[in-house]
Formats: C-alpha cells, structure tokens, sequence
C-alpha cells in the first residue's frame, strides 16, 4: 500500500511547481517561496519516510503522547471509560 | 484592512455548518452514557463563550486576525508563542477531521485504501480554497437548508424507534456527566475558535451581531436533538459500542420496500464534513500566513494540503490508535488552547483598553 503514496507526493508537488513556485520566483517573493518550499519539503520527507517504513523522523505523536499521564489521570478520576 | 468577503448570514451558516459537520455521525459528549445529550447542551456555553470572546476582541480590533492582533497586544515573543501553539492545535484539529471522514467514507469504499482517499478528499479542499473564500460562504448558504431539512427528517423517522427509557436513569453518576461536559465542550463546541480568523472578512459585521448566536445556538440544539435521538433509538450501551452511532441510527431506518437510506443522509454528513475540513483549511492557512508574515496565503494551499495528507497517514496508521490519540490525549491539549487563546487575548486587549500604551495608540489611529 504505502508506494502509492508516491503518486500523492508527485502530483502535489508537480502542482505547487506549476502553479505557485514560478509566479512567486518571478515577483521575487522570496520569503513567500522559502516557507512554501520548506512545508513542502517537510512533507515530502515525512511522505518518503512513510513510504519506505524506515521511521527515522521523529513521530508528531511524541507530542500527543506527553499528555498521556494527564488524560489516563482525568479519566480515572471522571471514570471515563476508554 | 484586508477586504470583505462573507455576509453575516453566510458566517452565522458556516458556525451552524461547523458544528454539525465535525461531530459527523459521533456521539459527542458521550463519555456521560445516556445523559450525552445534557452534557452536550451544557458543554455548549464553553463554545458560546468563545464566540462571545473572539466577538468581543474583534470589536477591540476591527479588520485584524486574532493572530495579528495577539502580537500587537501581548507583544512579538509572547503573541508568537502563543499562536505557534494555536496553529499546532489547529492543525492537529484539522488531521482528526480528515481522519474521521476517511472512516466514515470507508463504508462504502471498503476496499479502496486510505493513502488513496486522502489525496482524493484534500485535492477538492485545495481546489475549494483558490477560488476563494465568498465560494466558501456561498456553499456554506447552499448546504444549509438541504442539511437541516435531512438532518430533522432523519430524527422524524427515527420516532417510531425511540424508547424514551433509554435515557434512564438520569444523573446517576456526576463524574462521567462532567467528563463528557468536558469532552463535548473542546469537540465540537470550543472549534468555533476558528471564526476568530474569519472574523475580519465579514462585510457588515458591525450589524446585528446577534446572528452569528443564534448560528451557533441552532447547532448546540441540533446536535442535543441528534444525542437524544441516538440514546433512545439505540440505548446507551450499543450507541457507545457503535464507532458511528448516527450512521446505525439511521440504517434502522427504513419502509417496506424502500430500504437502505442511510446512504441519503452520508451524502450530507459527508458534504458537512468537508465543509468543516474547508473551514479549518482556510483557518491553517491564515493562520501560517500572519506567523510567517506572508503576502498571500493562496501559495500554501498545496504544500499544506500535502501535508495533512501525509501527517494523517504518518500520525494515524489505524483506527484504534487514532480512537486512543484523537480521542482521549488530544483534548487535553486543544481544549485549553481554544478556551484561554482567546481569554488570555481578551483580558489583555481589555487591560491595555483602560491603560494605552503609546504603540497601541498609535495603531488605532492607523485602523
């Protein structure tokens, strides 16, 4: 399943070059072109790195995963069933 | 000033709309079992206050973006830092959206796989988002009626299958009902926090304000109607089993030889659903555009759109972790991001109100 990812990340990215990177290269919208380029890129790292199961970016669930102790805490106390 | 594009009526249509299509086909306020729909209308005054809060600060600041005027107000680092963790809440909002709609459309699309789905679903947001936000307000008036007439006619021919009992026995156990207050409070009533970004492209937003409640408080009532008619059609046990309680509610539904209408009401829950996906689409991409302090946010749509899709596959391999992440660890982070965001902003912007600084003086005398 996970190569298909391949056509996502192609055909985004052929997008963005067409209709966005050009117009902002030519009005010299530089800063405009590096924060797009960088979202860009960072997706495209997290895609390939999906794709080919190698996990060697740091997972965003980390984040989520800190408030773990506070919300099982909440939950017995509210006894919530999960 | 940035100009005016949405009516009052289509940005009171797009916080009904919110409402009913981030909940979905779930059961919000369901960790209170058969009082769900107590908590839910109770859980709807956090949200009314956050409405009544981003109102307020937008009045304080006419034509600004609750993320331009934090910085203004509490100062470049702290306003910064502040909306850094709006955006993450945001965005973390927004790959939940994706993902239950994905879930949803699994369905009936059983065996078409999700990295496939994604690209299907995001790709008409992007499209959505570049032609504009009046398209989004127009669509918003457009879905409207046709999702409140199918939404009250599905709880009409769920009557026959009420049991009144089901909601039973009331206000057992005060700890879950609070819980659920709680839960329904941060999903989906305090994500009207995103109309604090809308806000300014409002045309004749000084005019009977009233409107954007009465947006709101349509949709708190329906979704406490959808609750009622998902506890006593299906009974407090099945209803929290069922991963979509309203989808089963309304495969009960049915006539003699005229069966299978469920698929009536998906065409809606997934209309709203997108919508929802829309709006909180549109709200990233403002949001980026004032941390970064872009020119236009149309040259983000697709990078961003690439990345929901990849970071829902990354974050969200399978529904059990997502039910565990989305569903029990996420609130506590966005819930108090959506409640004090706008309290810190409003105290402060109050407080600076009566004592002026030089700075802020001078940037009213700009607006």
């Amino acid at each position: 399943m996970p190569p298909r990812l391949i056509y996502s990340l192609l055909l985004f990215s052929m997008l963005y070059g067409l209709l966005e990177a050009r117009p902002l290269f030519k009005t010299r919208a530089y800063k405009d072109l590096a924060v797009t380029s960088l979202i860009l890129i960072l997706a495209l790292s997290y895609g390939i790195d999906y794709m080919m199961g190698t996990q060697l970016l740091p997972n965003p669930n980390r984040l989520i995963i800190l408030f773990k102790p506070l919300s099982e805490a909440l939950n017995s106390f509210f006894q919530v069933n999960t | 000033m940035p100009e005016k594009f949405l009516s009052r009526q289509q940005q009171a249509s797009m916080i009904f709309l919110l409402l009913i299509g981030s909940s979905l086909v779930f059961l919000t306020g369901s960790a209170a079992s058969q009082n769900a729909w107590l908590s839910t209308s109770i859980g709807s005054f956090f949200g009314l206050y956050v409405l009544y809060a981003i109102i307020s600060i937008h009045d304080l600041f006419p034509g600004q973006r609750i993320t331009q005027i934090s910085t203004h107000v509490l100062g470049s680092v702290p306003g910064t830092l502040l909306n850094g963790l709006f955006l993450l809440s945001v965005f973390a909002i927004l790959v939940t959206f994706l993902f239950d709609i994905i879930m949803m459309m699994e369905i009936i699309y059983p065996l078409v796989p999700r990295v496939v789905l994604y690209p299907l679903l995001v790709l008409p947001c992007c499209y959505c988002l570049y032609k504009g936000i009046t398209v989004l307000g127009r669509l918003g008036e457009l879905i409207l009626a046709i999702t409140m007439i199918i939404v009250l006619l599905g709880m009409l021919l769920s009557l026959p299958n009420m049991e009144i009992s089901n909601l039973q026995p009331f206000l057992a156990n005060w700890r879950p009902f609070i819980a659920g207050t709680l839960y329904a409070a941060d999903w989906p009533f305090d994500e009207v926090i995103i109309f604090a970004l809308f806000l300014p492209l409002v045309s004749d937003y000084r005019r009977n304000q009233n409107i954007y409640y009465y947006g709101y408080l349509i949709g708190a009532l329906l979704l406490t109607l959808i609750d009622v008619t998902i506890i006593t059609v299906l009974g407090e046990s099945q209803a929290n089993l069922s991963l979509f309680p309203l989808f089963e509610t309304s495969r009960l539904l049915g006539f003699e030889n005229f069966q299978r209408v469920e698929l009536l009401f998906f065409v809606i829950w997934l209309f709203t659903g997108l919508y929802t996906m829309v709006i909180y689409f549109q709200g990233l991409a403002f949001v980026i555009q004032d941390v970064f302090s872009l020119k236009s946010y149309k040259a983000l749509i697709l990078p961003l759109g690439l990345c929901i899709v990849v970071f829902t596959l990354y974050m969200f391999p399978n529904t059990v972790e997502y039910t565990l992440l989305g569903f029990s660890y996420l609130p506590v982070y966005t819930f108090p991001v959506n409640l004090f965001y706008p309290t810190i902003i409003l105290c402060v912007a109050k407080y600076r109100q009566k004592h002026p600084s030089q700075k802020l003086l001078s940037l009213r005398k700009a607006m």
